[in-house]
């Protein structure tokens, strides 16, 4: 049975769709400020601090009852205190900054690590928080991802303009009285939220290409971040969608299917750019 | 009279132990055409992040219009060099110098109709009007310059100031821009810092030369075989004498 007649009947493939779809809109947007912005590897740490969160909550969750503790919260926590941590860090410290990027990404997954070992009966869903398992979303789940989804827009819709300033010439916007190192800040959670919304698709190792690929192809072509933020949704949506589809009527893993999209048209945006006469379409 | 655009006393500024600038006196009176010259590593960028109040100096005083920088900072049109961006940032013209409104809108910074008139009539000013649609990113080095100044224009400053405003300008550009600050500065003080002194307008009344310390010139007083020797003279100090302040003052040789 192919993705397109299951879908009408399965629960678990409309759920999947549904997250997928809202984690794009949010991924196109953070994704378009990530990649200008260029904290790729700042996305990165937190994606895999994310794996500290979750360890935590499983543990908690498994071994002292606490089942309310869902995994999600407990990326939540993991991912906003890596970034603010990373952030104050590189602001205040004059600390390396890549030393500090590499280090929280190692230190947050060897901690998800040791959480993971002392919780029993519990590594056989480890594979799944690596490389994603879209399929497992719960509908309370999918819930938190609205919220999340909402709360991302609605910030970035805000704060256009500031974060806006921020990526383009930070100094210039503390000259005009913008509180650049705050904004720098929420600019790391806006990420961190939105990481932990697409490792809900595919996983906390996959996340920074999901993260920053499709704005990465809309950049070839946009003359402003906003038709870039625009186009990234778009695309995101369609390598997640296209994704889903292939990996259902293959028997592949979604995650690292949507991945293996992403980058294939990536390459060939990139590869296209490169001859002469595609210099007229793209800035 | 109205306090000077900027005046500082006795200033020393040193990251940790080595000195950076040491005693430096000097003033730029309103609707001054200053030009701060020196050579690289000689303390232009500390002296021009001390009148934006971004440092603060270890002793001496800095007054911009009379207050603290931090607080004056927002009177100043800073138009920093364009080479600095990411060439593929996208970002329409017209956006760009809107930013030049962000101190004086709220909270979430939404335009108003009277920035963008602001913003467009900032564009006019530099003779970009025509542009204001097109991608940042696939302007001329002159052109980004002059968006560049249109956005310290639309924070309607009391003072411009430059950094390296003709670096990468060929010699027909480097005059229409000339002529273009001296119609600017009818308006509003005018400080440009540079490496070389290739750019001093016919408008400039102080040359103010720094090289750990600071000299001010009379430009006046200045002769063009002056100013060929003093452009040697630092040129000089950059190849062999780091340790010879009065180098960049040529002349007391």
């Amino acid at each position: 049975m192919g993705f397109l007649t299951a879908l009408p009947e399965s629960i678990f493939l409309q759920t999947a769709l549904a997250t997928a779809l809202l984690a794009s809109i949010a991924c196109g947007v953070v994704g378009s400020f990530v990649v200008t912005r260029r904290i790729t590897y700042i996305a990165g740490s937190v994606a895999h601090c994310v794996l500290g969160g979750v360890g935590l909550a499983r543990y908690l969750q498994v071994v002292h009852g606490w089942s309310f503790f869902d995994p999600l919260y407990g990326a939540l926590i993991a991912a906003i205190g890596s970034a603010l941590l990373i952030g104050w860090v590189t602001l205040r410290a004059k600390e390396r900054e890549d030393t500090i990027i590499g280090a929280t990404w190692a230190i947050g997954m060897a901690v998800g690590v040791l959480f993971i070992s002392k919780t029993p009966g519990y590594n056989e869903n480890l594979m799944s928080y690596l490389f994603g398992n879209i399929l497992l979303v719960s509908r309370s789940e999918v819930w938190l991802v609205v919220v999340l989804d909402l709360f991302v827009l609605g910030v970035c819709g805000l704060f256009y303009k500031k974060l806006l300033a921020i990526c383009f010439d930070e100094e210039f916007a503390r000259l005009r009285g913008v509180h650049v190192e705050f904004y720098y800040l929420l600019l790391l959670c806006l990420t961190a939220l939105t990481v932990v919304l697409l490792t809900t698709v595919v996983g906390i190792i996959l996340v920074i290409a999901l993260l920053t690929l499709p704005s990465a192809i809309a950049g070839l072509f946009s003359r402003t971040l906003l038709q870039m933020m625009v186009w990234g949704s778009l695309l995101c949506c369609l390598f997640t969608l296209g994704g889903l589809a292939v990996s259902y009527d293959l028997d592949l893993p979604p995650g690292a299917t949507i991945i293996v999209i992403a980058g294939f048209f990536y390459l060939c945006a990139v590869s296209l750019r490169a001859l002469p006469f595609m210099r007229r379409f793209l800035t | 009279m109205t306090a000077p655009a900027i005046q500082m006393k006795g200033v020393s500024f040193s990251y940790d132990r080595s000195p950076v600038l040491e005693g430096v006196d000097l003033e730029v009176e309103e609707r001054e055409f200053a030009c701060i010259i020196g050579p690289n590593g000689g303390g232009k960028t500390t002296l021009l992040k001390l009148f934006l109040g971004l440092i603060e100096p270890q002793s001496g005083s800095v007054l911009v219009f009379g207050g603290e920088p931090e607080e004056a900072r927002k009177r100043i049109g800073y138009v920093p060099q364009y080479a600095r961006f990411d060439p593929r940032f996208p970002i329409a013209v017209l956006d760009v110098v809107l930013m030049g409104r962000l101190g004086k809108s709220g909270l979430f910074a939404r335009t108003t109709s009277s920035d963008i008139k602001i913003a467009k009539d900032a564009l006019e000013s530099v003779f970009l009007n025509n542009l204001e649609r097109e991608p940042f990113a696939n302007l001329s080095g002159g052109q980004k310059q002059r968006v560049l100044i249109a956005r310290a224009l639309a924070s309607d400053p009391e003072m411009l100031l430059l950094d390296e405003p003709t670096a990468g300008l060929d010699m027909h550009a480097e005059g229409h821009f000339n002529r273009m600050l001296n119609d600017l500065n009818q308006r509003m003080a005018i400080v440009t810092v540079s490496h070389d002194l290739g750019f001093v307008s016919e408008r400039t009344q102080n040359v103010i030369c720094v090289n750990r310390t600071v000299r001010v010139h009379h430009a006046k007083d200045l002769t063009p075989e002056m100013l060929d020797d003093m452009y040697g003279g630092h040129v000089r100090a950059v190849d062999h004498d780091h340790n010879h302040p009065e180098d960049c003052d040529h002349g007391d040789h």
